[in-house]
């Protein structure tokens, strides 16, 4: 009988014991959170068309049009020295001439830059020194110009391209 | 007619029968005497069993205990998260990356609980919400932002068992640059 008694106030206490040590009021989980470079850069729409139609009598410069229809938005983490550059698919004819304007309130922007000759392998920097973060909205800008001297043009189509670079 | 046969043959056959007659009676007698020994063995255990005599008792007394258990774990261990850029809108300057993937469980026997929620990095790049989503227990808090500060994440915890999933949020900007946060969260049931 006493052994018995033992034995079992043995067990309890050992019960006690071992979910005391097991007691938990806390636990822990490691969270890692990683942000990579991003570099995102993104158009409104597409100007109308830009159409030459009037000049000034004596004067081999027609009168130039302009769009400002449309605007772009960037957003980037890598650096203050991020740029904006833009290039044709092709260039224009000479005699015409098609100027980009991008507005910046994150960098600094370069004006009316002429992009009529700019293509892919010579592309041109409409915006420089970036600051990290994010620009929304900011004003495209173009002018199309033409010399009478070069003719009329047929309506054509160009593709511009803005790219977010280092 | 066998001259031969010896004169005491009939004697012989007369002791061989009387011989066989013992024997027979003596096995009736044995197999009667074991089938009322069988019958008296049962007779006396059931007489027993019915007339069972109370010699003595003893008695103890069991003490049992259940202590304040609290219990608290994750799923799992490591959560990661990373942003890169996929879903990012240009123009917009906030970047998220959420997990679900893990789950709180917990055990309480003791009075009203709550669950907090903490990290051990001091100053992170980038916030790290927290939300406890569906819990079959107590009330979620609304999104808590970790800190080193234990912030409430669910509170009402009575003496329950339950889980709810951790859903995480991580936050950047992209003006604070790349970089990695690694947070220790620690989770700890306190008295509400």
């Amino acid at each position: 009988m006493k052994q018995i008694l033992i034995t079992l106030t043995l067990v309890v206490l050992s019960s006690i014991l071992i979910e005391t040590a097991f007691a938990q009021v806390t636990a822990t989980q490691s969270v890692s959170l990683t942000v990579n470079t991003v570099y995102k850069i993104a158009t409104s729409g597409n100007p109308g068309a830009l159409t030459v139609t009037t000049g000034s009598a004596g004067t081999d410069a027609l009168t130039s049009v302009s769009d400002n229809s449309t605007s772009y938005s960037i957003t980037q983490n890598f650096g203050n020295t991020v740029k904006i550059t833009a290039n044709l698919d092709a260039a224009l004819s000479a005699g015409y001439t098609l100027q980009l304007n991008l507005a910046s309130s994150k960098g600094t922007s370069a004006g009316s830059v002429d992009i009529s000759n700019a293509t892919s392998g010579s592309a041109v920097n409409v915006v420089t020194a970036i600051a990290k973060g994010a620009d929304a909205s900011q004003a495209i800008g173009y002018t199309f110009s033409a010399l009478a001297s070069a003719g009329t043009l047929a309506s054509t189509s160009k593709t511009v391209t803005l790219t977010l670079t280092n | 007619m066998n001259n031969n046969a010896p004169i005491f043959d009939i004697p012989m056959l007369h002791t061989k029968h009387c011989y066989q007659n013992l024997q027979l009676r003596r096995m009736i007698f044995l197999k009667r005497f074991f089938l009322f020994a069988i019958a008296v063995f049962f007779f006396f255990c059931g007489t027993e069993r019915t007339y069972a005599q109370v010699y003595g008792s003893a008695s103890h007394t069991i003490t049992v205990v259940v202590n304040t258990i609290t219990m608290v774990s994750v799923s799992s261990g490591t959560v990661s998260m990373t942003i890169t850029g996929t879903g990012v809108i240009a123009g917009q300057n906030q970047m998220t990356v959420a997990n679900s993937a893990t789950s709180l469980l917990w055990g309480v026997n003791s009075s009203l609980k709550k669950i907090t929620a903490q990290t051990n990095l001091v100053a992170p790049l980038f916030a790290m919400k927290l939300l406890a989503v569906s819990p079959t227990q107590g009330t979620a808090a609304p999104e808590i932002t970790l800190s080193t500060t234990a912030t409430d994440l669910l509170t009402n915890i009575g003496r329950s068992k339950g889980s709810c999933t951790l859903q995480y949020t991580g936050v950047a900007l992209a003006s604070q640059g790349t970089g990695t946060d690694s947070h220790t969260i620690t989770f700890t049931v306190a008295a509400q």
